[in-house]
């Protein structure tokens, strides 16, 4: 299958919307690949600044990289192993800044020991003066939390740990 | 719907439905318990005055009589990290929707990610918040915007100005109409077309680009060149110590960064 510049410039229109800058794509033999990093570590890239190859290839599933900053569906492996068996993570959904309140004065939403039920605000993450409130995923007890206030967070990383049985 | 006050009705965009009150405790408030109960993207709250207006981290924003207080739902289909590119479609439609009505030889001026500056004095109070739903998407965002329409508080650590004071004659109604109009605009350019449109529109006014900048991070300060826009918002450092991305941060332009450029790193 041959794709057309057209098909090209629509899948980096895509790309660039949903945020992704590494993408790969193998279908009978065409071969697209972008890297909006390449460059150099660290470089900014512009959205069109892409690149693109079509080689020759055997078919393969369709590559999907989620960038750093992207969102991490719910479900995806942890990126840490949880401190004992059992306990469930709250994970950072994107790199920004952690808040354990929602003001410098106020208190914190939650504590190690409180208990959280499903979809409980437990703490707020900023990137780019966006507020996201990251809500428990289960019922349970928070039993760690694991990023100082106010301190840069990772996507993926694992913001506390919830014990549902208790 | 009711309009406070003047009796003059918006026109707005078919997307918005406008809540009209005479005050509010916030907008973001009001909008959030609207979003949590399943309001549809587009409900556009709006009030005369807040009586515990709200900036970022909590920070007491004056609301008083005269100038504009709103904010709108929305649900685009994007995680956080893309969802916060809002930032600069805010300011970009605010800046955009009143520049017109400014006298010539008037600067207008965006200062990473949100801030709207007129002639170098802040305008405007742009508060973003969400949730997060399933699957990492989000469920809602808010869309908060305090402009000083009439009236700026004085004393504040940088500059601020009103629209009045930059020499704008707009009414409250005149300004939400024009920001609410741009808004939709790029918020369309946005979700059809991406960030691209958005940030180059954005870098165009962008303040401090390519010169001496202090990014202020929760734990320390880092001074530097704006470099650059990367493709996701995040802003691009040069400092002594060699190029840095920042995608949480407050950032100083002007003389009191371009002091400090040569000492921190």
């Amino acid at each position: 299958m041959a794709l057309s510049a057209r098909d090209v410039i629509e899948i980096l229109r895509t790309l660039d919307r949903l945020g992704y800058r590494r993408f790969r794509y193998e279908q009978d033999g065409a071969r697209l690949e972008v890297d909006a990093m390449a460059g150099g570590e660290g470089e900014a890239a512009a959205p069109g600044t892409a690149s693109t190859a079509g080689v020759a290839g055997t078919a393969e599933p369709v590559v999907v990289e989620e960038p750093a900053a992207a969102s991490v569906p719910a479900g995806a492996p942890p990126a840490a192993a949880p401190p004992r068996e059992g306990l469930v993570g709250v994970e950072c959904p994107m790199t920004g800044t952690f808040y354990r309140a929602p003001a410098p004065d106020a208190p914190p939403f939650v504590e190690v020991g409180a208990g959280v039920g499903a979809g409980d605000t437990v703490c707020l993450v900023d990137v780019m003066k966006l507020f996201n409130s990251i809500p428990a995923s289960v019922a349970g007890t928070v039993v760690e939390i694991c990023a100082e206030n106010e301190t840069r967070v990772e996507a993926g990383q694992p913001l506390m740990w919830i014990d549902p049985a208790c | 719907m009711s309009v406070p006050g003047s009796g003059v009705a918006p026109r707005l965009p078919g997307f918005y439905s406008l809540i009209a009150l005479e005050a509010a405790g916030s907008t973001n408030d009001e909008a959030r318990a609207l979003a949590e109960r399943g309001a549809p993207a587009g409900t556009l709250v709006w009030a005369k005055r807040q009586t515990a207006g709200r900036g970022r981290r909590g920070r007491p924003w004056e609301s008083p009589i005269g100038n504009l207080y709103c904010s709108v739902v929305l649900r685009p289909p994007v995680g956080p990290a893309v969802a916060a590119q809002l930032s600069f479609v805010t300011a970009l439609a605010l800046g955009e929707g009143v520049r017109e009505s400014l006298p010539p030889g008037s600067v207008v001026r965006y200062k990473w990610p949100n801030d709207v500056l007129i002639d170098g004095g802040k305008v405007a109070g742009i508060l973003l918040e969400s949730q997060i739903g399933e699957k990492g998407l989000l469920e809602w965002v808010l869309i908060g915007t305090g402009v000083n329409v009439a009236s700026f508080p004085p004393g504040t650590e940088r500059p601020a100005t009103s629209l009045s004071r930059a020499g704008a004659n707009l009414s409250v109604v005149d300004v939400l109409t024009a920001y609410a109009r741009s808004f939709w605009t790029w918020f369309v350019v946005w979700e059809r077309d991406g960030f691209g449109p958005v940030r180059e529109a954005w870098l165009r006014r962008a303040a401090g680009l390519g010169e001496a900048i202090e990014v202020r991070l929760p734990d320390r300060t880092l001074s530097g060149t704006f470099d650059a826009l990367d493709a996701s918002g995040s802003l691009v450092l040069l400092t002594s110590h060699g190029r840095r991305t920042v995608s949480a941060g407050e950032v100083f332009v002007g003389p009191r960064a371009a002091r400090h450029a040569m000492g921190n790193g």
